[in-house]
């Protein structure tokens, strides 16, 4: 018994299984102007209930994970659907940094109730312009100034009073007090003027002697004086200090108390501002004119510098003033320093410095309390980036860091500001592999990203399917502000969008390839000068968009007519068939005929495969090989070994061999090869096929159908012409309009094949032929005629392997 | 009292003394503004003292630091290499004084007696300053306390600038007996106005608290005097009401007969 039964040769489809065309009178409009937006996400239900899920979900690591094949249009409905639900979410908390005055690398985060950051950070810029008056006018005031002169008389006084005794000692013992460079020394002197070293000479050796022990004495006093200097100034400076913090104390008392009375429900701004008050009160020559100041410091080189009085103001990190519920934040770049927020650097004198007015917030900052949205290859492109994310998830907070300082580049002094309490819900999109591959390599992912919201990339086409699509058409004309549709029209973009799909039975959800063509139909029918768009247009859009992408194929199929890539589309050949392939180039595909051929002798059984050998065949592709081997050892073996050795090649293939679509067109031209019965080359064939003989379906097969058609129109059709593909792929026949047309007109055909008997008895006009009771294949059939060559092998081989046993046995 | 007219500023150079590394910054961030109203040049002269020099070579004299209290060698290798040192110091306090105006100015080193005013650098025209030291015990002492004496004994124009000044608008004040042409000059240079307090035929206050109080509500921009009138009131109290009042005190003419 065979183990398929043998059928008769396929008939060709009628016109109307080559294409599902619209159903019109399901469109009840005229124009898209009449049809109501439409949600992008009402075809997903699934993943709308995921997404709905994950927004809600409190617990840690429900973050979402959006996979979608098209990114932009899908972005653009989920974070609708997210803007929706965190409307009605409580806004978070506004975020300041301000300066911690203890230790300035260490800025202080505080969060202040939503709105309040702006009031906060203008309060602190008012208080510091007030105290710029404030405590100018108290420094300067009579008051200040005559306690401050009194500080300073006393400790001169001190000094002059201490010298001027040294003074008049020296005089009465006829020496001189000199100033030198850095110090003072002393030299004898007569009557108020000093003595030339000439003239001390001269004196007596009594008098010179009498010199020396009193300037030695004086020396020694001199000393004493100059050492009690530093105790009186230190005395001075204590006192100058308390003067000075008594005023500033005065000065800014006040001013801090009345902020204190705006931020009294907040803790953390009132111990802010008592940091505040206490290092005005130590700081508060910032505030004091350049004279003023260096009065402390006169003889000391530089009087006081006067440093800046940012120390005292807020950096306004994010503030939900004017928000409305929680915020949805989309990073288009997601950098290290574009996720967690940076610490800049401003360049002084040649050095980098910088201070907590320089930290920049990041999108986890603007986010935080909502939604964030990520792209994921773009996350996962930028260094350092994914694991940041993971990082702050897991902690909760969000930690600056910066990509320098990770790699140790530079040893610029920087910052560590508090890191902020996260609280956001990360929503990544991606596509489907990214995702599994997270899944399969990332042992955190799965921690972080618990809830999948896959996208449906297709919609059903129903009954109902149609008019939906009309709205969603509508939709994506008037979000790009293109002209309205006409029905007929709308419909051509249905059929284009099932065409997308590959499938007469679904319509694509990947509305961006729709987008672009509703964007160039509009362009038709504004150079027609129309104020919608036709049907005419569409198809117009649809012909320019094939024709710009076609060069490659319009080369390819040159080469075949100029018979450079031999294919014949007329005749007969023995171990030679058509086999189909898809070549899929910046989102345009086409199918491409090949030359797929057999040979076949005695041998061990073995169907090589020449392009796994060369190393050109994928491992696809050599697994269709290898299911050769199992039909001709399934059918044909029944009681001994097959002793062929056949091989198969993709002629003039120089590229990768991938798929296996090509292997029931391999299955032909071998059975051609060993039957040796002639295939007939005006048929093209795509199909894989299974161990039992069965036609399987398989992808690509419009443009494979339409790539054969090409070039058959190409030469001029015959109408002996057509492909033959699996039965189970005429569901997702969606065929251009000449490819139909020339179908109907009965100038090329589309075979139906269920079974590869099916396909050879249609391939070589010969039946295939069931194997009988008997257990053999009717004479003047194909498999018979396989059978009775195999067996001819079979005894050609045996005294080779009965040699071979011998030459063993020795 | 009458306002000031305008007149050409007598001064091309303001020519600032320096004998040692004390002296303060505010004062010659004043001259440098001073120099800069009058347009006139700024240069800085170090004076290395001949009489220091000379008892730098006696084994009898020792030296205590200023900053450090402690007895120090004093000799002529040593002198000379404080010299260049505070001379340095002070060519750099003064350049940074000027920078900050835009200013730029010149810097010579002479060796001279400290306590004249007569150095070999002066030409007609120049305005001496003399910055008064921010120690008192510099003050005090050798040479600066004898060259404050100087000062009303000559007759060139001296500027003795406080070492607390404060410059601010106001009026230049003019106390004294001869012409106040220079001061008139200097009070149109600065875009100030003129009052003066006397005037041939007026008399004068005499004593420091009588012209501290007539001064009192003036906030004058500069004091200008003139030695006849010093010679009348006390050759120090261009010093001293310059010093409470914190502003430069100008003195100029011949000395009394």
């Amino acid at each position: 018994m065979s183990d398929q039964p043998s059928e008769p040769s396929p008939r060709p489809l009628p016109r109307d299984r080559l294409v599902r065309r619209c159903d019109l009178s399901a469109l009840a409009f005229e124009t898209t102007d009449e049809l109501a937006d439409l949600d992008l996400m009402v075809a997903q239900k699934r993943a709308g209930e995921a997404i709905a899920f994950g927004a809600e979900v409190e617990a840690p690591g429900f973050n979402l994970f959006v996979v979608s094949a098209a990114a932009d249009s899908t972005d653009e409905a989920v974070r609708a659907l997210l803007e929706q639900r965190a409307a009605s979410a409580a806004l978070p908390s506004d975020w300041v940094y301000v300066n911690n005055f203890a230790a300035p690398d260490r800025p202080v985060a505080i969060a202040l109730p939503p709105g309040r950051g702006p009031a906060f950070r203008d309060a602190m810029r008012g208080l510091v312009e007030d105290l710029k008056v404030a405590i100018p006018a108290a420094f300067e005031s009579d008051d200040y100034q005559a306690r401050r002169a009194a500080i300073e008389q006393a400790f001169n006084d001190k000094q002059e009073t201490a010298f001027k005794a040294l003074q008049d000692e020296a005089a009465a013992a006829n020496v001189a007090i000199i100033r030198t460079p850095f110090g003072f020394t002393l030299a004898p002197a007569k009557e108020g003027k000093m003595l030339r070293p000439d003239a001390f000479s001269a004196l007596p050796d009594a008098e010179r002697t009498a010199f020396e022990a009193a300037m030695h004495e004086l020396q020694g006093k001199l000393e004493g004086v100059l050492r009690s200097i530093p105790a009186w100034d230190k005395e001075r400076r204590t006192d100058l200090r308390a003067l000075n913090r008594e005023t500033a104390q005065n000065a800014v008392g006040h001013l801090i108390d009345e902020l204190r009375g705006l931020f009294e429900d907040l803790p953390k701004i009132l111990e802010h501002l008592d940091q505040v008050r206490a290092d005005l009160v130590e700081n508060v020559g910032l505030f004091i004119a350049p004279q003023l100041a260096q009065q402390d410091h006169e003889g000391e080189g530089e009087g006081a510098a006067i440093g800046p009085l940012d120390r005292y103001e807020v950096n306004l990190l994010v503030s939900r003033s004017g928000g409305d519920g929680a915020p949805v934040v989309e990073e288009l770049h997601p950098t290290l320093a574009n996720l967690l927020g940076r610490v800049e650097h401003t360049a002084r004198q040649g050095v980098l410095v910088t201070d907590f007015k320089l930290i920049k917030p990041g999108a986890l900052h603007r986010a935080n309390g909502g939604f964030l949205l990520l792209d994921a290859r773009a996350l996962l492109s930028e260094p350092f980036a994914w694991t940041a994310l993971k990082r702050a998830l897991k902690a909760g907070e969000i930690r600056i860091e910066s990509a320098v300082d990770l790699l140790s580049l530079t040893t610029t002094v920087s910052l560590e500001p508090d890191p902020i309490p996260l609280d956001v819900k990360v929503v990544l999109f991606g596509a489907r592999l990214l995702y599994y591959l997270l899944a399969e390599l990332d042992p955190e992912f799965s921690e972080h990203f618990k809830v999948l919201a896959d996208l449906d990339d297709a919609l059903d086409r129903s009954v109902e399917a149609e008019p939906t699509y009309a709205r969603l058409v509508a939709s994506l004309a008037r979000r790009r502000q293109l002209r309205p549709l006409e029905r007929e029209a709308v419909a051509r973009v249905i059929e284009r969008a099932s065409r997308l799909a590959g499938d007469a039975a679904k319509l694509t959800l990947l509305v961006e390839p729709v987008g672009d063509l509703l964007v160039e139909a509009d362009f038709c029918a504004k150079q027609r000068g129309a104020s919608t768009i036709a049907a005419a247009d569409v198809s117009r859009a649809i012909a320019q968009q094939i024709d710009r992408a076609s060069r490659l194929r319009q080369r390819m199929q040159e080469s075949v007519l100029r018979d450079i890539a031999l294919i014949d589309t007329s005749g007969a050949v023995v171990g030679q068939a058509n086999g189909l392939s898809v070549i899929e180039l910046g989102g345009f595909a086409f199918g491409r005929p090949s030359r797929i051929t057999a040979r076949v002798g005695p041998g061990s059984g073995r169907v090589v495969d020449i392009e796994r050998e060369v190393e050109l065949g994928g491992p696809l592709h050599s697994k269709g090989v290898l299911i050769l081997s199992g039909f001709l050892g399934g059918r044909y073996a029944l009681e001994a070994p097959i002793s062929l050795l056949a091989s198969l090649v993709f002629e003039q293939s120089y590229g990768g061999v991938e798929g296996d679509s090509a292997s029931s067109a391999e299955l032909y031209a071998l059975l051609s090869a060993i039957a040796d019965l002639p295939l007939r080359q005006d048929l093209a064939i795509t199909g894989s096929v299974n161990q039992h003989g069965a036609v399987q379906a398989i992808g690509g097969v419009n443009e494979k159908i339409e790539g054969f058609f090409e070039l058959c129109q190409a030469r001029g059709l015959t109408g002996t012409q057509g492909v033959l593909i699996p039965a189970s792929n005429v569901q997702h026949l969606m065929l251009r309009d000449e490819v139909v047309e020339a179908c109907g007109a009965g100038r090329f055909a589309i075979y139906p094949v269920a079974t590869i008997d099916e396909g050879i008895t249609l391939l070589t006009g010969v039946p295939a032929g069931e194997r009988g009771r008997d257990g053999r294949f009717p004479p003047d059939t194909v498999n018979r005629r396989v059978e009775d060559r195999l067996k001819r092998f079979a005894r050609a081989r045996r005294p080779f392997a009965r040699g071979h046993e011998e030459e063993a046995e020795e | 009292m009458s306002d000031g007219s305008a007149e050409a500023p007598v001064f091309r150079r303001v020519v600032v003394g320096f004998r040692d590394a004390s002296g303060s910054a505010a004062a010659l961030e004043a001259t440098a503004r001073l120099a800069q109203g009058l347009r006139a040049e700024l240069l800085g002269i170090f004076v290395e003292d001949l009489a220091l020099l000379e008892w730098s070579a006696s084994p009898l004299t020792g030296q205590v630091a200023r900053t450090t209290s402690a007895a120090a060698p004093f000799t002529p290798d040593r002198l000379a290499e404080e010299f260049a040192r505070a001379a340095t110091v002070s060519r750099q306090r003064l350049s940074r004084a000027a920078a900050r105006l835009g200013l730029t100015v010149r810097f010579r080193i002479e060796r001279a007696s400290a306590v004249t005013l007569q150095v070999a650098a002066a030409e007609p025209g120049d305005l001496l300053v003399v910055v008064e030291p921010t120690d008192p015990m510099a003050r005090l002492s050798y040479p600066f306390a004898e060259l404050l004496r100087s000062i009303a004994g000559t007759s060139a124009p001296v500027l003795f600038m406080p070492r607390a000044v404060s410059l601010r608008h106001g009026p230049v004040v003019a106390v004294t007996r001869g012409s106040d042409r220079p001061a008139r000059s200097l009070a149109a240079a600065l875009g100030e106005p003129l009052v003066s307090l006397a005037g041939p035929e007026q008399s004068l206050p005499l004593g420091h608290e009588a012209m501290s109080r007539l001064l009192q509500p003036l906030h004058e921009h500069l004091l200008v005097f003139d030695r006849p009138s010093l010679a009348a009131m006390g050759p120090l109290l261009f010093a001293e009401l310059a010093t409470e009042r914190r502003v430069p005190a100008l003195v100029v003419g011949e000395t009394a007969p």
